[in-house]
């Protein structure tokens, strides 16, 4: 439910055309993906620079479609346009301890790539461009620090990311089916795996919660199989999740029946 | 300071020093005081050592306690309509650093209660109602808007007894234009305070006890990351490592006279001119304020607010006339005001309410490991600072008598205290104190339902009824399993 | 005489269906904030909605009032299926409005849809694993059905991604509208029977003992039909495994399938999610054309609230940049916005066991639950402990907590919190105070906590960035 923006542009993306509920809209629509529910949204930066096909999750150079990149393929992007992609993970090894760099066997310099959303909005406006792109000097599995010092040094053109004037994702960006493809096969899995807690206003984790006399709360795990939500507050008892108990349902209860057994959630409750 | 405590205080005169002279070394007091116990003699008529310790800590604690409000409601004035916007930057930083210095105080506050109950002693959230003058404290306690006076005032109560030099004289002047007599410094308190704490004749080692700890003010709980300035310095105005919000639990003799080390070398009692004490910051302000009002004669950066806004139980019949001067109050007589001060009144005693408990709450509803009766008091009472912060912005806009123009005076929080912090002994009873005080913010908030129809306040009031209604529904669960419980089987 | 149109478009340009099998899709309905009810849930209201008979493609009626459901009598799920409408404008200063049929000569709308499912295709690298649906250009009204090919299935089977109808407009309802109906979310597979990690076939029976001499294999239930030929001439996304690796997709092996000595094995599995685009051409005199983007997604699952941080926000800061320029917002817009952020917010943290997620010990054992607190231990071998004060976490307590922000917001008072709200380069920031910062308990794109959109966290600061209370001022650009 955003509120509309001046700009006319921005506010087509929110067209809600007459029939169409509130959950058409991409702001109905996660986009912390990891990897996300209606779209891993990630994909969209794929192709954000000219001739490379970038991972849509990480710094990683997948492919090279022009031969003049081949060099680059499996190489890190460390700087873009001057603005370092990756940073530095710190946090103490021991509760109450210092913080240090946190590096690990599968991750030397302790270094994480920052989510493209955030880092490319820098040089969108330089559409057509070219900007200055930082690579790892080889093609490296392992993450890079933002000053890692073996570099080489490559000039990128920055694809557009809308058709000019329009609100619509530019063609050359995203071809069908490319927003899609790296959820989970079938998205049933998802819904299974615990990481879904993070978006829960999609996909609800904790229902049917009422004060219980303690001052607490009581409430039930959507997840839960044969719940009832008239079952007495002090009776109902949150579950952290387990996937093989039988207290929840299963992947195959997902896989078959998930419409029969799913159900939808309105002011915090069990509905249909 | 009333009189209960003042009559014990009386000593300070002894101590205060012809001006120029330093002042005797607390610890030769303290010396002295041993000494005095040793021969069997008493420090005050009606203390031992361990009473006087908890006294001093009461009288700390009265202090923070004023003086948190008190940079609040300095805070909370600046700002305004009238403030050319491009100084707004600039006033942003001033309210944040000042806030800054506020939760500091609150740290205090809440790290000297932690010392209270290390040494068994009872917690105290109590003081006067402003304005009202303390032995340890240069000037009058008011609550008044930010003057270049009045941070004059602030920088000089925070500021070393070494400092010196020309701003330093033309602050002290400005400052003490309307203090007079003896002055003393509340570095002295803290300094008696600590070396009483520190001294084993006075305060025995058994009087230390370690299993209160469950029982004192965690920083996991109540620091909630403002630390080093990783919140409140956002735009950066404040050194770089403030606010610093301290707040530990205490278990030994060793650690509470630690904690008490930093709180005062943080705030009043600072021998230093550390770039991150009070008294450094409220400086940098009063430079910058003096610059700019130099070439800008307009410059008024706070609200016209009222001194010790208070609002008696009925409207007065007539709007009495509004008085400037730090030592008066002023009456609000604006029929909207009057019900908003209200409720900001209620909102401040639930707050301090919620204090007194979450201290109090103890066996298997105050769990630490847990969320539990106690977490839920935590919540309660910072939902209470964010109301009370939300009913004061709202306050300063609106108008001191009926028709009156809040350009030209407006009205402030009251913050006035309650009759009594004293809480019922059963718990179930102390859920329905706060089930009481919700009521009566309901009652507050259904008349200006009524009487702010159609106003751009009216949302506010709404949320304010929605949030009490959804803290009830969960009291009301409590307190009828507590009943439950207490049931005798017959 | 019909003026000659400059441009034409398709709204929305990018919509989202969502599966189910109902035969009848949801009816519209609005969600909305009841101002007497600030801090409940949204309210669910039926709105209008358009009845369209599949066989004529007409409208058979514009309606008010239907009851809400979300599942039909049957307990199937009713799909959201979404209309497209095309919208244009005759000169650069012109209005856009709704075309109809008077607008243009409807028989030179050309249309044309292609949707794809690459998720196997991802995965294996093997272009013969993409499913693709392309309808051609076509000008009918049919209820057509959109029918995912693939090199790699078996012969003649396809895997239907759902419907798409150019709706005919009439005297009555004239509008130009389009509508994309979403397939059934049924599951297809590559083998009727399950197979298990080494390639040989899960014995149905107990303890492994053939019965009867004979060894029953069991059946997959799974799936409602074959389509994938894991056979010669096919492909190998049966069977695909993935351990580590660069290129895999993050987070990785997650395909349904089991354990194999080598990793993670795929069961075959498919689905009839899928995305594309929808193209028209208008072919007159002059030749005008417009696409927009859809996608087929799973239920919202509780309709009266809203993501924190959503497509919408990454779309609008890609549109108009991370900066707020001056004229943007007025301050009450800026507050309105900082208040929709903490309304989401709680509409999140409602739904979220958060004494779970905040690492509290739920159970007998410490780290039963997936978490950011497990996962920070596991990505960078940080310390395993809560993120808060274990105490202060229940959901009762963390949604006051936020709906006194909200209230506070509602005062009219500038945002105080801004230092809170974690900044996009703070993702590596793990130590108590970083993890501590909002969102908590939540993962952004990159795996570490969740941080809003730069644009977002801009307009928190642009509403902190004044002296004034928004119920004193007149609204007025800044």
């Amino acid at each position: 439910m955003s509120l509309k923006p001046a700009n006319m542009t921005a506010r087509q993306l929110l067209h809600r055309s007459v029939g169409n509920p509130p959950s058409t809209l991409p702001d109905s629509a996660i986009s912390n993906c990891f990897p996300g529910l209606e779209f891993d949204f990630r994909n969209v930066w794929r192709r954000i620079f000219v001739g490379l096909i970038m991972h849509e999750a990480d710094n990683y150079v997948l492919k090279a479609e022009i031969s003049d990149y081949k060099h680059l393929e499996g190489c890190r992007l460390l700087r873009i346009d001057g603005h370092d992609a990756t940073t530095i993970v710190i946090g103490p090894r021991q509760s109450g301890g210092p913080n240090v760099e946190l590096a690990t066997p599968a991750n030397p310099d302790a270094a994480w790539f920052m989510e493209w959303s955030n880092s490319l909005t820098r040089v969108l406006h330089k559409a057509g461009q070219d900007v200055e792109c930082v690579f790892t000097a080889s093609p490296s599995e392992v993450q890079r620090r933002p000053n890692y010092a073996e570099t080489q040094t490559a000039m990128l053109k920055i694809r557009r990311f809308f058709e000019p004037g329009t609100p619509v994702i530019a063609r050359e960006l995203v071809e069908p089916g490319d927003l899609t493809q790296s959820l989970c096969s079938p998205w049933q899995n998802d819904y299974r795996e615990c990481a879904c807690y993070y978006w829960a206003s999609s996909r609800p984790d904790y229902v049917n919660v009422a004060p219980d006399g303690d001052g607490l709360s009581a409430g039930q795990n959507w997840m839960q199989r044969d719940r009832k939500p008239d079952t007495p507050v002090e009776e109902r008892k949150y579950l952290p999740d387990d996937r093989t108990s039988d207290v929840f349902l299963s992947y195959d209860d997902l896989f078959r029946e998930w419409q029969r057994v799913l159900r939808f959630i309105v002011a915090g409750y069990d509905r249909e | 300071m009333r009189s209960r405590f003042a009559r014990h205080l009386q000593w300070t005169k002894r101590q205060a020093p012809p001006r120029g002279e330093p002042r005797p070394s607390a610890m030769a007091f303290v010396a002295q005081l041993a000494d005095t116990v040793a021969e069997e003699r008493s420090i005050s008529p009606e203390f031992n050592g361990h009473q006087y310790a908890i006294f001093l800590l009461h009288v700390a604690a009265e202090i923070e306690h004023a003086l948190m409000v008190e940079y609040l409601y300095a805070a909370y004035t600046l700002g305004g309509p009238h403030v050319d916007p491009k100084y707004t930057p600039l006033i942003q930083q001033w309210q944040e650093v000042i806030l800054g210095i506020a939760k500091e105080e609150m740290g205090h506050l809440i790290s000297v209660q932690n010392v209270l109950r290390l040494i068994s002693g009872p917690i105290s959230f109590d003081r006067d109602d402003y304005p009202f003058g303390a032995e340890f404290y240069p000037f009058s306690f008011t609550l008044e808007r930010l003057t270049l006076d009045s941070l004059a005032k602030y920088v000089y109560a925070e500021a070393p007894e070494s400092w010196s030099g020309p701003v330093a004289d033309e602050v002290r002047k400005r400052a003490t234009q309307s203090a007079g007599g003896d002055v003393n410094h509340v570095a002295m308190l803290y300094e008696l305070m600590i070396e009483t704490i520190n001294n084993m004749i006075l305060v025995h080692d058994d009087a230390f006890r370690a299993d209160t700890v469950p029982m004192q003010a965690s920083w996991d709980e109540w620091g909630r990351g403002y630390t080093h300035g990783q919140r409140g310095n956002e735009t950066h105005a404040a050194p770089a490592a403030t606010p610093e919000l301290i707040i530990e639990v205490v278990d030994t003799r060793a650690a509470a006279v630690d904690l008490l080390r930093r709180i005062a070398y943080q705030g009043e009692a600072n021998d230093d001119c550390g770039e991150n004490s009070h008294f450094k910051r409220f400086l940098t302000i009063y430079e910058r304020w003096k610059e700019i009002a130099e070439s800008d004669k307009n410059f008024d950066p706070s609200r016209p607010v009222v001194t010790n806004p208070i609002v008696g139980d009925s409207m007065p019949e007539k709007a009495p006339s509004l008085q400037e001067s730090a030592d008066s109050t002023n009456t609000i007589s604006d029929p909207l005001t009057f019900y908003w001060a209200h409720l900001f009144n209620v909102r401040y005693r639930m707050l301090l309410t919620g204090l007194m408990h979450v201290f109090h709450v103890a066996g298997p509803l105050a769990s630490t490991t847990q969320p539990s009766a106690r977490g839920q008091l935590i919540t309660l009472i910072f939902g209470e600072m964010y109301k009370v912060r939300g009913v004061a912005s709202l306050l300063v806009t609106m108008p001191m008598r009926k028709g009156g123009d809040p350009s030209k005076h407006c009205a402030g929080p009251p913050f006035q205290m309650p009759y009594t912090l004293q809480i019922p002994e059963r718990e179930v009873d102390r859920w329905r104190w706060h089930r009481d005080l919700l009521f009566a913010a309901r009652d507050l908030l259904d008349e200006l339902l009524v009487r702010e129809e159609g106003s751009p306040r009216l949302a506010y009031v709404r949320s304010i009824r929605d949030a009490d209604a959804n803290t009830i529904a969960v009291i009301e669960t409590m307190i009828a399993r507590l009943d439950k419980l207490a049931e005798v089987p017959r | 005489m019909k003026r000659t149109l400059r441009e034409i478009r398709l709204l929305p340009p990018l919509a989202i269906s969502r599966l189910g099998d109902s035969p009848e899709p949801v009816n519209n309905y609005n969600v909305e904030v009841d101002p007497k009810d600030p801090l409940g849930f949204r309210k669910i209201t039926s709105a209008t909605a358009i009845l369209v008979n599949q066989q004529t493609g007409e409208v058979s009626d514009i309606c008010e009032g239907l009851e809400i459901t979300f599942k039909d009598p049957q307990g199937r799920v009713r799909p959201v299926a979404p209309f497209i409408e095309l919208w244009g404008r005759f000169g650069d200063d012109d209005e856009w409005i709704h075309l109809t049929r008077d607008d243009i000569d409807v028989d030179n709308l050309h249309w044309r849809v292609r949707l794809g499912n690459v998720k196997a295709f991802r995965r294996t690298g093997d272009v013969k694993d993409r499913i693709i649906a392309d309808s051609g250009w076509f000008t009918d009204h049919d209820y057509r059905a959109m029918d995912g090919k693939c090199e790699n299935f078996l012969a003649g089977k396809v895997l239907p991604f759902g419907h798409v109808q150019f709706i005919k407009p009439t005297e009555q309802f004239p509008h130009i509208r389009f509508r994309f109906t979403p397939a059934e979310g049924k599951v297809y597979g590559s083998n009727w029977f399950v197979k298990k990690a080494d390639g040989t076939y899960q014995s149905a029976n107990s303890a492994d003992q053939p019965v009867d001499g004979a060894n029953y294999i069991q059946h997959d239930l799974n799936i409602d039909d074959v389509v994938y030929n894991s056979g010669d001439g096919g492909g190998k996304w049966a069977g695909y495994t993935e351990s580590t690796g660069a290129a895999l997709t993050i987070p990785g092996a997650i395909y349904a399938g089991q354990s194999g000595p080598n990793g993670w094995v795929s069961s075959g599995y498919l689905d009839d999610e899928c995305d594309g685009v929808i193209e028209v051409e208008l072919r007159a005199k002059e030749k005008l054309s417009a696409f927009s983007r859809i996608g087929a997604g799973p239920p919202a699952y509780a309709p009266d609230s809203f993501p924190i941080r959503t497509v919408y926000d990454e779309l609008e800061q890609a549109l108009l940049g991370w900066e707020i320029a001056p004229n943007d917002y007025t301050d009450q817009e800026l507050q309105k916005e900082s208040e929709e952020i903490i309304r989401r917010a709680f509409e999140t943290i409602r739904l979220m066991s958060t004494t779970t997620m905040n690492g509290n010990q739920v159970g007998p054992a410490p780290d039963i639950a997936s978490t950011m607190v497990r996962q920070d231990r596991a990505d960078a071998e940080r310390a395993f402990e809560p993120i808060m004060a274990e105490t202060i976490v229940d959901n009762l307590a963390v949604r006051a907590l936020h709906q006194n922000i909200f209230a506070s917001l509602s005062s009219g008072a500038p945002p105080w919190f801004l230092s809170v709200i974690r900044r996009f380069d703070e993702i590596g920031d793990l130590s108590t105070e970083g993890r501590r910062k909002m969102p908590a308990m939540m993962r952004n794109a990159d795996g570490r906590y969740l941080t809003l959109t730069r644009r977002q966290r801009e307009k928190i600061r642009h509403a902190a960035n004044r002296l004034t209370s928004t119920t004193e001022t007149k609204e007025k650009k800044r």
